[in-house]
């Protein structure tokens, strides 16, 4: 036995000290000051998730070893608990560059106060992204699994939902793209909603999987040059049940990724769809789909048909209207260079209607008061421009009860209508010779809209802070 | 013309004017705290955003230097203090705060910031540069100073100081409108001082042969 009790030994030892070195680097990360309250429930369950790891590394290391258990067994054993630092590591990881010197405060609190709006328990948490891309996680999913591995209770006061959401690092003071959160947000949606159930059942066409065999094999017997005939080296079958399953991982991820555009539209309006706009056209291939993403072409052309529908153009600015004009022109061409399994995926979702069912079961499961409607859109954007134009921040509209505070979604709807509009007026406003390029006035506005932002929130907040004073709560 | 409160709060309640031509304070979380009636000024909250010197890397303030500009904001540090946080403003520290609300003066107005005396008995000296021109739009920037002997916490959100607004008369013709340097500030900015002086400065010692 005493190779194995070396092996105990020496296994638990260092894993309890790499579990010493987490409490520690998560004490350091505490003391930091973050950018959301969400960030310190982690830390504090992961202090809890450690805690209770090194116990059980202890218990490991001290208890005697069944007599009827070889060395393997010992160290699955062990390892079960000790392999669970390296998860706990990856949690850090995600969280780990959300405090205040990497993560701009005032931009995460009226975010925060959007992801409510969807979410009311739920917990907001914004790092940088190095690579060019938003995307979002759910954190309590991993933290639940951790302490269920570990046998311990879920904290009372944890967050039900907290959403770890990454935007460029280089682009955080781009207000009018951060519409994009609402594709983002859309995902948590999709899946509490349970819309993939709702739009279903969707199946792969029978007729298109023929063509493509008789296709694919018409090919192959040309292919011979001395006539002689050559056979595909796969039956009929095989095939078929090779691009179904193919063509059926395709299809839920791009319904999802359709489904949440859909959850942006609705949730933000056009701010969504201009900024998809501007966001795919700048870095993508209108054409280039993989397996995750149908080709932004195809999501362009689903986002404007339903702007269409839901906001006619004549309630629009006329610049933008000239720019989605445009852009109903470009998306209207079929998307071209997908592969076969792609190209049946798309041809699937167009003939059986995807999009309107997605969009129907989206309507009647989102509430009313969480979507920006066509009469607010109509009602607020109008003067929230005026504001903007006269560099006063959109965060408030004065009605005749007095100023009463607009929302995220208004204030960039009314900025991308100033956006597209040129900013002429905007620019009047600033102190002459300040903002001498396009780069440097677009750089302005976005951070004017930020401060927009910022104060929009601090209103909000503070209005709901005083009614709980007010009316006794907390 | 001073405006009294009640005339402020009529004049940011008007529908009537553009909002170009309306003055503007926004947010303002309690209107009967902070436009009281009877005063003659309108109360102004502590900001989230505020910015101290480097000390340790900054050897000096040189408004003529050529390098000033460019290096200025590479020696300052930002904080950002949300609502709820407070700062610590130790004694003969100087920081630059920001109001919470964004101030827009249309051109017949004109304004000036005092720190409450409140603070003031603390030790806390708020704003000095007070002018705010006609046709201003953006944050106030507050230069803050704990000339006390105590450490003094800062809360955002705390009304810190007050705007006292008064008429602009132009004489005879209207006069050129000049958009003011820090409209549109959206943090506590900090600039030159010296402006094109300071190309006259430096040619006077080239001409007494005084070395840069």
């Amino acid at each position: 036995m005493p190779s194995i009790d070396a092996l105990r030994e020496l296994k638990t030892c260092s894993a309890r000290n790499r579990c010493q070195a987490h409490i520690k680097y998560l004490r350091g990360l505490s003391a930091r000051t973050q950018t959301s309250p969400a960030i310190q429930h982690v830390i504090k369950t992961l202090q809890f998730a450690l805690k209770k790891l090194d116990s059980n590394l202890a218990a490991l290391e001290s208890d005697p070893v069944p007599p009827f258990l070889d060395e393997d067994q010992i160290e699955a054993t062990i390892q079960f608990k000790s392999g669970l630092l390296i998860r706990i590591n990856a949690i850090i990881g995600l969280i780990d560059v959300a405090d205040i010197s990497g993560v701009p405060g005032e931009l995460v609190a009226p975010l925060r106060i959007e992801i409510r709006r969807q979410f009311p328990d739920g917990e907001l948490i914004i790092v940088p992204a190095a690579e060019l891309n938003y995307s979002i996680v759910e954190i309590t999913v991993y933290l639940k699994r951790l302490l269920a591995d570990l046998t311990c209770e879920i904290p009372t006061d944890l967050p039900p939902k907290i959403f770890r959401v990454a935007i460029p690092k280089v682009e955080f003071d781009q207000a009018l793209l951060h519409c994009i959160l609402a594709h983002e947000i859309g995902h948590p949606l999709f899946r509490e909603l349970e819309i993939e159930q709702k739009v279903s059942p969707i199946s792969v066409g029978e007729r298109r999987i023929n063509d493509l065999y008789e296709q694919l094999k018409a090919t192959v017997e040309k292919a011979k040059p001395d006539g002689t005939q050559r056979e595909l080296p796969f039956g009929e079958v095989m095939f078929k049940a090779f691009v179904t399953e193919n063509v059926n991982r395709i299809i839920p991820t791009w319904v999802e990724e359709i489904g949440s555009d859909m959850f942006g539209f609705m949730t933000f309006g056009p701010a969504y769809v201009l900024a998809f706009i501007y966001f795919c056209s700048s870095v993508f291939r209108l054409n280039s789909a993989s397996e995750s993403h149908p080709p932004p072409r195809f999501r362009i052309k689903t986002l404007l048909d339903r702007m269409e529908v839901e906001f006619p153009p004549e309630g629009l600015g006329c610049k933008t209207r000239e720019f989605l004009n445009t852009w109903r022109e470009i998306a209207r061409r079929e998307p071209i260079n997908l592969n076969p399994l792609q190209q049946i995926a798309l041809d699937t979702i167009q003939e059986q209607g995807v999009v309107d069912r997605l969009y129907n079961a989206i309507q009647q499961s989102l509430p009313d008061d969480k979507r920006y409607s066509k009469a607010r859109y109509a009602e607020e954007v109008g003067p929230l421009t005026e504001l903007i134009d006269a560099m006063i921040p959109p965060a408030e509209i004065l009605s005749d009860k007095g100023y009463k505070p607009t929302t995220i979604p208004g204030i960039l709807n009314a900025g991308w209508e100033c956006f597209l509009a040129g900013l002429d007026k905007f620019r009047e406003c600033l102190p002459e010779g300040e903002c001498n390029t396009v780069f440097e006035l677009n750089h302005k506005f976005n951070e004017f809209l930020i401060k927009s932002m910022e104060l929009n929130q601090i209103r909000r907040s503070w209005d709901s802070a005083r009614n709980d004073v007010i009316s006794g709560k907390n | 013309m001073m405006l009294s409160a009640e005339r402020i709060r009529q004049l940011i309640h008007d529908p009537e004017p553009k909002p170009k031509d309306r003055i503007s304070i926004t947010p303002i979380l309690d209107w009967d705290r902070q436009a009281k009636s009877g005063n003659c000024s309108i109360d102004v909250r502590l900001g989230q955003k505020f910015r101290v010197p480097r000390r340790a890397e900054l050897e000096k303030l040189d408004h003529v230097s050529p390098e000033h500009e460019d290096k200025i904001g590479l020696y300052k540090d930002d904080h950002y203090v949300p609502i709820g946080d407070r700062f610590v403003s130790h004694p003969r520290q100087f920081v630059l705060g920001e109001t919470l609300e964004w101030v827009h003066l249309p051109r017949g107005f004109a304004a000036y910031v005092i720190g409450r005396s409140s603070w003031g008995r603390d030790g806390l000296v708020i704003a000095t540069a007070t002018g705010v021109h006609a046709g201003y739009s953006g944050i106030l920037t507050l230069e803050i100073t704990n000339l006390g002997e105590i450490p003094i916490f800062l809360w955002p959100g705390l009304t810190i100081a007050q705007l006292f607004i008064h008429r602009v008369e132009h004489g005879g013709a209207e006069c050129n409108f000049h958009r003011s340097t820090y409209s549109g500030s959206t943090f506590p900015a900090s600039g030159s001082a010296a402006g094109p002086d300071k190309e006259i400065i430096r040619e006077l010692r080239a001409t007494l042969g005084l070395k840069e």
